[in-house]
């Protein structure tokens, strides 16, 4: 095999290159001349605009409100915003083909209140624009969305979404979704960019602390934009609570196809204990790798779009394994929680030869989180979509079994705040015992995650009072 | 965002935080503790199918699963039946050895003899427990079809090592679902536990105690369950029978299906048989669909349905490929057929641009997944230097992938430059750019 991945090797050969000539003759296309440019234009076809104000009407069946056009006698629409092509594909796709296999199986049981649930899936490429033209054209012949990429692209709708009385789940843990003069229609899962950079580096710190007997320091580089820089944010909350000093701010530095090597010579130079990362996971491993080469020998950790189990098949595999603090949102995919068997089984038989990616696990969360919003609508007698957005009010607390932290969705900004994260070790033994890459759910496969603090609140994020947002967009 | 208690910086020892433990946090239960908390997965009183909400609840329902060919409970748990009942032996006598589960006990493992359940015989005693090796059958009674309790045994179950299933049960009459909730609706609607069922429903999906070929029919639910149970985790919408005269001919019907998609132009998919299912799987172009997915899928199906033989088709089209076959097709290309580079250069060789045709004929045949290119060099030159020409060669495969008609949105670039050499490589053979399924 023509790759070999070990960080002492790593270590040792930067240790002792040599420079008695550069194999550097040609000057070289620098990575951001040849990186992906923008995504490229959606490939999908418009669908048809229904225009017409859907009139509404009493459905055949007793009790429950339809518009015949969202929800008719035998048919629930929902609609689906995804990035099907652009820079965070790889794991949108996973996330939405596990919507579909929930979807299915859910219509093989009976659907919901008798009715088939049909999903109206669309490619908006991470492209604002595309986002929008699509939600314009979709708005009308679906009664809820049940994932929306992108958290300025979600933000762009936010509005349309309260006018047009439909609801939408971001993929994006932008903090402002609990904000109700922002998110009113968002149906948000887990916490957020801002409290899980806080849990990461207070629990860096806490560790640290505990083992060298003083606070560390830490580097922060993210991409810019509500992602990036409500986790840059959340990090630099939390090292300002703890005294922590941050040797290297590399906020909204990073962008995905962009050359991160002047932030990874930044990282390199502060010395930094430990780097915090919010970006994408290829960004992430070319950051790495640069940071590498530049002779930095300090921790990783990111926000949860920052890495991969994937990565583990790269070259870049044993040095993450043993480098990169893991941060999610969410259980990875076979964590022992009590809700992962149900989810596992339907998994492993809609995608017998899939690699068990985290994402699918995440497309369960949302099919589960719509499809309790729409039962309780139809439990209430209106699935209009003005309906679905009541219902969706006085669902309160939803637990999923573990996998996710009980989201509120009802109170104050402050209080619909869920502060829990999970902190987990990429196991490159673990992956690789399972056949690395060729893992796949119809063996058994679970996530190559080991638990580190799989249910962490820090007391920082626990203490930390929402008013606003952490990041103000445009800010 | 500000901090709301005054507490100072570095105080994480303070008696009063509200962090949870720092470090691993295994269950202690093995996930069956907690049943009315931490399994509800789906809570709400709406889950009762086309039930108005009003609607009576039943007065208790019993699901049973038949594990007696399962000695080691490491095999397929096989729900048999279920039935409304008002006792709790319905298995008296035909079972030696059981597992209940309400909403009341957790689970507790007994004796089924002469109509009574023996209990109390340990806590939580299908976690972790040797004596699984006895249990034939897992009950879970769900009175008011609250499904806590089938998630009890589903995370039962889960602890005890056993795949999950679905009790196989007929949909009810149009007229009667008002008033008897099909069970189904209830487990599907938990977040639908497992779909082992799809590989049983072909054919022999249950088993009986005696190791007959009769199923074993507890209450009045008997054999005509077989033919309404459709397999989850097929579409919905796809899944059709036909009844078939003669004995199907496999071979002749396959390669009727795949001309029929060729002809469709469906050149992502395939059919093959598991069992007596005939399944529908590949890469579901991810345009089309904003029409609907299942009416693509029911479309995409028709093709094939019609076919002389065809019986059951059950469908698995979904947007990504598989990781695996990429995967291990470039690595036998990086094996059979190296993409390398002259000394500190980043010009691709005649040989390296072949190579390189190969590398994106496996690519368009795996449509759905993105690749790292990534660029490496041997260890002569400074490590940022050699940063720079690994991004410079695999930039100039991507130009020449991209001309080959790969989509510059499925190619991705790193720079490893000197970091990760092949040990037992030359220099020369370093001076390569390897390609890897994108994270």
């Amino acid at each position: 095999m023509k790759r070999l991945a070990l960080l002492i090797l790593a270590v040792g050969l930067l240790a002792t290159a040599c420079s008695d000539g550069d194999d550097t003759g040609q000057a070289g296309t620098t990575l951001a001349s040849t990186a992906t440019t923008s995504p490229t234009t959606t490939t999908t076809t418009p669908a048809t605009t229904t225009t017409a104000a859907p009139a509404e009407s009493a459905d055949e069946e007793p009790g429950i409100l339809t518009d015949g056009v969202t929800v008719t006698n035998d048919t629930i629409y929902v609609g689906i915003l995804a990035d099907l092509s652009g820079p965070f594909s790889g794991n949108v796709i996973d996330l939405v083909d596990s919507q579909l296999a929930f979807w299915a199986a859910k219509n093989a049981a009976g659907g919901i209140a008798g009715r088939q649930v049909e999903l109206l899936v669309v490619d908006t490429a991470y492209d604002l624009g595309q986002h929008q033209l699509l939600y314009g054209n979709m708005v009308n012949q679906v009664v809820m969305f049940s994932h929306s990429t992108g958290s300025p692209h979600t933000a762009s709708i936010a509005d349309d979404l309260v006018r047009d009385q439909r609801l939408a789940i971001p993929v994006g843990w932008y903090s402002g979704w609990s904000d109700p003069g922002l998110g009113a229609n968002l149906l948000e899962l887990g916490s957020n960019y801002c409290i899980e950079a806080t849990n990461a580096v207070s629990f860096l710190s806490e560790t640290h602390q505990q083992q060298f007997g003083e606070l560390p320091t830490i580097a922060i580089a993210t991409d810019a934009g509500d992602y990036g820089q409500d986790s840059a944010a959340g990090a630099k909350f939390a090292a300002a609570q703890l005294g922590v000093d941050i040797a290297f701010d590399g906020e909204a530095t990073l962008a995905f196809g962009g050359d991160p090597s002047a932030t990874a010579a930044a990282i390199a130079a502060s010395g930094a204990d430990y780097t915090w990362v919010a970006t994408d996971p290829i960004t992430a491993a070319e950051l790495v790798s640069q940071s590498l080469s530049s002779g930095y020998r300090g921790g990783w950790s990111g926000a949860t779009p920052s890495f991969s189990p994937r990565l583990l098949d790269t070259a870049l595999g044993d040095y993450l394994s043993q480098a990169w603090l893991v941060s999610v949102f969410f259980a990875p995919a076979g964590a022992d929680v009590p809700g992962m068997s149900e989810v596992y089984a339907v998994l492993a038989e809609s995608f017998p030869d899939r690699f068990p990616s985290d994402g699918l696990v995440r497309g369960y969360l949302e099919f589960s989180l719509t499809a309790q919003v729409l039962e309780r609508a139809a439990a209430l007698g209106d699935l209009t979509p003005a309906g679905v957005v009541d219902a969706s009010k006085q669902i309160g607390d939803v637990d999923f079994g573990g996998i996710s932290p009980t989201n509120l969705y009802t109170g104050d900004f402050n209080t619909s705040v869920a502060r829990q994260t999970g902190l987990y070790r990429a196991s490159k033994a673990l992956f690789e015992s399972q056949g690395g890459l060729g893992a796949v759910l119809g063996d058994g496969a679970v996530s190559a995650f080991e638990p580190v603090a799989p249910a962490y609140v820090s007391e920082v994020a626990a203490n930390m009072a929402f008013d606003e947002p952490c990041y103000v967009f445009g800010s | 965002m500000r901090r709301a208690s005054s507490a100072t910086p570095g105080q994480l020892d303070n008696a009063e935080t509200t962090s949870e433990p720092v470090g691993p946090e295994p269950p202690d239960d093995g996930g069956v503790g907690a049943p009315d908390a931490s399994l509800e997965l789906n809570k709400g009183p709406d889950m009762v199918g086309r039930s108005s909400p009003e609607a009576p609840e039943p007065a208790g329902l019993l699901y049973a699963a038949d594990v007696s060919d399962s000695p080691h409970l490491d095999e397929t748990l096989s729900w048999v039946t279920t039935e409304e009942v008002q006792s709790t032996d319905p298995l008296a006598g035909q079972f030696d050895h059981a597992a209940w589960i309400d909403e009341t006990a957790i689970a507790t493992v007994g004796t089924v003899a002469a109509g009574t359940i023996a209990a109390d015989i340990g806590e939580h005693p299908l976690v972790e427990d040797t004596r699984h090796d006895d249990l034939e059958v897992l009950y879970v009674r769900a009175p008011g079809l609250m499904h806590t309790d089938v998630q009890l045994l589903t995370a039962a179950a889960l602890a005890s090592r056993v795949p999950v299933s679905v009790p196989p049960l007929p949909a009810a009459a149009p007229e009667d679902e008002a008033q008897q909730p099909n069970p189904l609706f209830v487990v599907g609607a938990l977040g639908l536990v497992a779909l082992i069922i799809a590989a049983f429903a072909a054919g022999g999906w249950w088993t009986s105690r005696t190791g007959e070929d009769e199923p074993i029919a507890f209450g009045d639910v008997g054999t005509d369950t077989v033919p309404t149970q459709r397999p989850i985790g097929a579409i919905a919408a796809p899944t059709t029978t036909v009844a078939a005269a003669a004995p199907v001919d496999q071979e002749a019907v396959l390669a009727s299906a795949t001309e029929a998609l060729r002809n469709a132009g469906y050149s992502g998919m395939s059919v093959r048989y598991e069992g007596d299912l005939l399944v529908l799987e590949g890469v579901m172009p991810a345009t089309g669909l904003d029409a609907g997915y299942f009416s693509r899928v029911e479309e995409i199906t028709s093709v094939i349905s019609g076919i002389d033989g065809v019986q059951q088709v059950s469908t698995r089209l979904f947007l990504r490929g598989d990781d695996a076959r990429l995967r291990s097709q470039l690595r036998a290309l990086s094996e059979s057929t190296p993409v390398e580079f002259p000394f500190a250069s980043a010009d691709l060789t005649p040989e390296s641009r072949n190579a390189l045709q190969a590398v994106a004929d496996a690519i368009l045949a795996n449509p759905g997944l993105r690749v790292l290119v990534a660029g490496h060099t041997d260890a002569t030159g400074s490590p940022e230097a050699n940063a720079q020409l690994g991004g410079a060669r695999a930039g100039a495969a991507i130009q020449e992938l991209v001309r080959l008609g790969v989509p510059i949105t499925r190619l991705q670039p790193v720079a490893y430059g000197e970091l990760f050499p092949d040990a037992a490589g030359t220099d020369a053979e370093n001076r390569r750019v390897e390609f890897e399924v994108a994270p």
